[in-house]
């Protein structure tokens, strides 16, 4: 996860984007929370540079 | 042991790469691209990175295949021959030169191509050729 | 220079210390590989210069692994620079070659070349021939660093989209020697589109050389569209390095944190 994080950072895509988190499936409602505050900080960072497909776009 | 690297020109396009073809023991294994070409500088296309495949593929005719009762089957060089000149002579008399086309290959010689071409050209009379690198 | 190459296989050869010396030869007017294996072929041998310094560097050390599997009982010579001994190293510790059948002649790289490459560690362990040089400066990886992420972004993907999937960076890699590679399985990235899925494409095999590239920079001579990859996979091994304290094959017998299963924070 280091790594991939600190590539991704490299070629432009935050890396807050990639989050790796372990819950209990006996921990629901952790689960859901991660969900939750994961969303938020999703969207506070705005649409992904990865939306649109490059390729198309250059055509 | 026999290890060595043949230069050669790949068959395919018409740039021309240089690359060796790694032979052990008689075998082609694989490519290696020529770093002191001027026509490629050690690059390749994923082309010519495999044309060492075909050489020793398992898909090679080692006979001519006739179509009997709608399947391929081997037949001997004479009947295949005789087959395809009597048929060729028929659909040229019947619908003209032009209703024949020739599809020849990029993995052949230079001179195997330009024998098929002169065929076609000279002796059915049309200049449906084209070949596999074009498709 | 090349003398002190030469004598030192005639004397392996003779010797029948090795069977066949790996190394690169002048004919037909280039440079190629090929396997010496007697005195007088010694004459025509080339270290891979052509109109410069170390222009026809060839993977011997992947050559060899073809022949070794063919003749595993069999010992060869090989030579060697010092990225060339780092894959060495490195094949070591993957299981792909055995050290006790492979001789390395060493060979060190002139400071324009090492300063070219931006290498590390421009001299093999052991030197046969050349003068130990300083390791180059690191300015690809910088510059990219001191752009903004927006830059760095269009900066990648500018240059991800002129990728034809030649597969030519990883069929000239000596570390690339999976026989089912996933750069090539339909699920991961989709078969018959060009250019490639990008970034998914290059990240991939960024990802899969974290602990193995030894910065040989052949992808990159290899890329017949001229994509930065060096650059890409040298900032890769950057982080290795700070986050694990490994670099591959730069160390004799360091295996990669990643081909490891019993330590957990993946130190020695």
């Amino acid at each position: 996860m280091t790594v991939l994080k600190e590539m991704l950072e490299f070629s432009g895509i935050e890396e807050k984007r990639l989050k790796a988190s372990w819950v209990s499936s006996a921990e629901a409602p952790e689960l859901v929370h991660e969900f939750d505050t994961f969303i938020e900080e999703l969207r506070n960072l705005g649409p992904s540079p990865l939306k649109s497909d490059y390729r198309r776009e250059l055509a | 042991m026999d290890y060595r690297t043949v230069l050669t020109t790949c068959t395919y396009c018409g740039c021309g790469c240089n690359f060796f073809l790694e032979v052990l023991d008689g075998k082609a294994i694989g490519t290696i691209p020529c770093k002191t070409s001027p026509v490629n500088e050690g690059k390749l296309c994923i082309k010519g990175w495999n044309v060492h495949e075909f050489i020793h593929s398992e898909k090679r005719l080692k006979k001519p295949l006739l179509r009997k009762n709608g399947k391929l089957e081997e037949a001997s060089w004479e009947e295949a021959l005789n087959f395809t000149a009597s048929r060729l002579k028929e659909i040229k008399e019947k619908n003209g030169s032009d209703s024949i086309g020739f599809l020849t290959s990029a993995k052949v010689t230079n001179e195997e191509n330009y024998v098929l071409q002169k065929f076609a050209r000279a002796a059915v009379n049309t200049n449906n050729v084209d070949h596999c690198a074009r498709l | 220079m090349i003398d002190s190459i030469k004598d030192k296989v005639k004397v392996l050869l003779e010797t029948g210390e090795i069977e066949g010396f790996l190394g690169l030869v002048r004919k037909n007017g280039h440079v190629a590989p090929h396997l010496f294996q007697k005195g007088e072929e010694l004459d025509d041998m080339s270290l891979g210069d052509h109109k410069g310094s170390g222009d026809a560097r060839y993977p011997l050390n992947k050559y060899l692994m073809n022949i070794a599997k063919a003749y595993p009982e069999a010992t060869f010579g090989v030579l060697v620079r010092g990225c060339d001994d780092r894959g060495l190293q490195a094949l070591y510790t993957w299981n792909q070659l055995n050290p006790k059948k492979v001789v390395a002649v060493g060979l060190a790289c002139p400071q324009e070349l090492a300063d070219a490459c931006e290498c590390l560690q421009p001299y093999p362990a052991d030197i046969t021939a050349g003068e130990r040089a300083e390791p180059g400066e690191s300015k690809s990886v910088a510059a990219v660093d001191a752009l903004v992420l927006s830059e760095r972004f269009s900066y990648w993907m500018d240059e991800f989209v002129k990728c034809i999937k030649c597969y030519g960076c990883s069929n000239v890699c000596p570390m690339c020697f999976c026989n089912e590679c996933s750069l090539k399985c339909d699920d991961l990235v989709k078969n018959g589109e060009l250019p490639p899925e990008i970034p998914v494409f290059h990240h991939t095999r960024a990802m899969h050389m974290v602990g193995r590239c030894v910065d040989c920079g052949l992808c990159e001579e290899a890329c017949p569209s001229g994509i930065p990859l060096r650059t890409l996979y040298k900032k890769v091994g950057s982080i290795m390095e700070e986050a694990f304290d490994f670099k591959a094959g730069y160390i004799r017998g360091q295996r990669s944190p990643l081909n490891k299963l019993d330590s957990v924070e993946g130190k020695e």
